[in-house]
């Protein structure tokens, strides 16, 4: 099963963790400065090795990949917004069918390696992202430097070249006036935190992406660390203002069930309903105030009612608005399982 | 008028797009124009500036008197100083060298220090770190007495990790040395 619909740990709270280390390949320039034929070069290298990587990867190059198909691999944190988009030549993901392992080729850098798992495991996923970096570096010479560490494209990223990020559901510190609070905490510790959805303080679907700034000059151990200590906070604090939350018990339970209500009985949904209504259906069902559902539909639910990922599970091509009916019809398919 | 993606809504987003001469033009509604993501396109912002900017600022600061920024340029891919004020990227490994003065402060202010302590590189061809074997051939010049050089210095190197029985690093050197003498 796909590692975004799997049950992890802390799932109550974290959604997904990511793992991501930038690489650059020596003597060939960053990707901006980069010929077609250096980029090709590149590609090529990263072709040839993708079988010698083992776990079963595979290499696509995102040229053979329809717009939706990009879409869909957004949808699913696999790749950046950017580089669905992207007009270069010689793009490719090498991607496993699990698909908790995802390397962007030609990316930002030549190479970003991902991988991912849901819920919270830092320390298990930085070792398998150094794994599959160890036997990345006995088939290609990174780019490295004595005193900067592995060099990137952007600054921001020189060093360890690792950034770590965690998908959080927060939405009682938002129901209870505290998210602004925890927002602050976390800048304050130096760690960057963002919207998922939307713009500005609140969150569409209250799901927050916390990941690292620092790269250089702290070991990758430090940086899992970090997150680690700062996740735990963060699913202390948010379990907590549920607790109070569910002091007044009808309340909530009105309010999640309403959610519920209209979720699985509306016949359209725009993409930013959907998203607000799950929120709260998340978090009633992760109370275990709503027993219809459980924590695989949510995921399902979360995943399948994304633009691109409604055209891929009906396997159409439909309008924005033509979605919306299509919406409701996946709902009441995935909610009617068993 | 209303919407021609959902025409549902009056549309308030006028969106123009001419690709290779040919205009084409769509009257939105401005959630239809969110969606399709078009509307992004109408604001002339650049963010990639604002690293750039901060460099910039750090530069002039740590300035040392003889050594003029503006007039820095990368040897290997061309890249100048207000290259990456514009984009707030480098161009390849060797910025990193060209642009050291600077440097230090712009990764000093981003990540409290300018020292890599994490993880080190795999470096059979350490020997090769300051100039790429790619890249000299585009300034050809100057490189060729640093390849010989290096040749020898890479041979040498083989010959040790021989002698040691490390099989596997001298693999790679002879492979440098086959790729050197391409």
């Amino acid at each position: 099963m796909n590692w975004y619909l799997q049950n992890g740990k802390e799932s109550d709270v974290v959604i997904s963790t990511r793992v991501r280390l930038s690489r650059n390949i020596k003597g060939i320039p960053f990707i901006t400065r980069a010929s077609k034929e250096e980029l090709k070069e590149v590609y090529d290298k990263m072709k040839e090795i993708t079988p010698s990587l083992g776990y079963n990867l595979k290499f696509l190059k995102l040229d053979d990949m329809d717009s939706i198909t990009k879409q869909s691999l957004v949808e699913k944190h696999l790749i950046s917004p950017d580089f669905a988009k992207t007009k270069m030549p010689y793009t490719a993901i090498i991607i496993n069918d699990e698909e908790n392992i995802c390397i962007m080729v030609n990316e930002e850098d030549h190479i970003k390696l991902q991988v991912f798992t849901s819920g919270l495991d830092i320390d298990n996923l930085l070792n398998l992202a150094i794994e599959i970096d160890e036997k990345m570096q006995n088939l290609v010479q990174y780019s490295y430097h004595e005193k900067y560490g592995f060099l990137t494209a952007c600054p921001t990223n020189v060093g360890t070249g690792l950034k770590i990020s965690t998908l959080v559901h927060i939405p009682a510190l938002q129901m209870t006036g505290n998210l602004n609070k925890m927002l602050n905490i976390i800048n304050n510790l130096g760690m960057n935190v963002r919207g998922l959805y939307g713009e500005g303080s609140k969150a569409e679907g209250d799901v927050y992406q916390v990941s690292n700034n620092q790269t250089l000059g702290i070991t990758e151990k430090e940086i899992a660390k970090n997150l680690n200590l700062l996740a735990q906070k963060i699913i202390d604090q948010e379990r907590l203002a549920r607790k109070y939350l569910s002091k007044n018990s009808l309340k909530l339970e009105d309010e999640v069930y309403r959610s519920y209500g209209i979720l699985v009985n509306a016949r359209r949904l725009s993409e930013e309903e959907s998203i607000d209504l799950l929120s709260k259906v998340k978090l009633g069902t992760d109370l275990g105030i709503i027993k219809e559902l459980n924590d695989k539909k949510i995921r399902e639910l979360m995943l399948f009612t994304k633009p691109a990922n409604i055209q891929k599970r009906l396997s159409t091509k439909l309008s924005v608005i033509d979605q919306e009916a299509s919406r409701c019809e996946v709902i009441k398919q995935i909610t009617n399982e068993d | 008028m209303l919407c021609q993606n959902c025409g549902k809504n009056e549309a308030n987003v006028k969106y123009t797009q001419i690709i290779n001469g040919v205009r084409k033009e769509l009257n939105l509604c401005s959630e239809c124009a969110r969606k399709l993501g078009v509307d992004r396109i109408d604001i002339p912002m650049d963010f990639t500036s604002f690293l750039g900017d901060f460099f910039n600022d750090y530069a002039e600061s740590s300035l040392l008197p003889s050594f003029s920024i503006d007039n820095a340029k990368c040897k290997t891919c061309g890249m100048t100083y207000s290259d990456f004020i514009n984009t707030g990227m480098f161009g390849c490994s060797d910025c990193y060298d060209t642009f050291s003065g600077p440097i230090d402060s712009l990764l000093k202010n981003l990540h409290g220090t300018a020292k890599h302590i994490g993880r080190g590189a795999k470096n059979v061809d350490e020997l090769l770190n300051k100039k790429p074997s790619k890249n000299a051939s585009k300034n050809n010049e100057n490189s060729k007495d640093e390849k010989s050089t290096k040749l020898e210095e890479l041979q040498k190197e083989l010959d040790k990790a021989i002698k040691e029985e490390r099989y596997e690093d001298a693999a790679k050197i002879r492979d440098k040395i086959k790729e050197m003498n391409k």
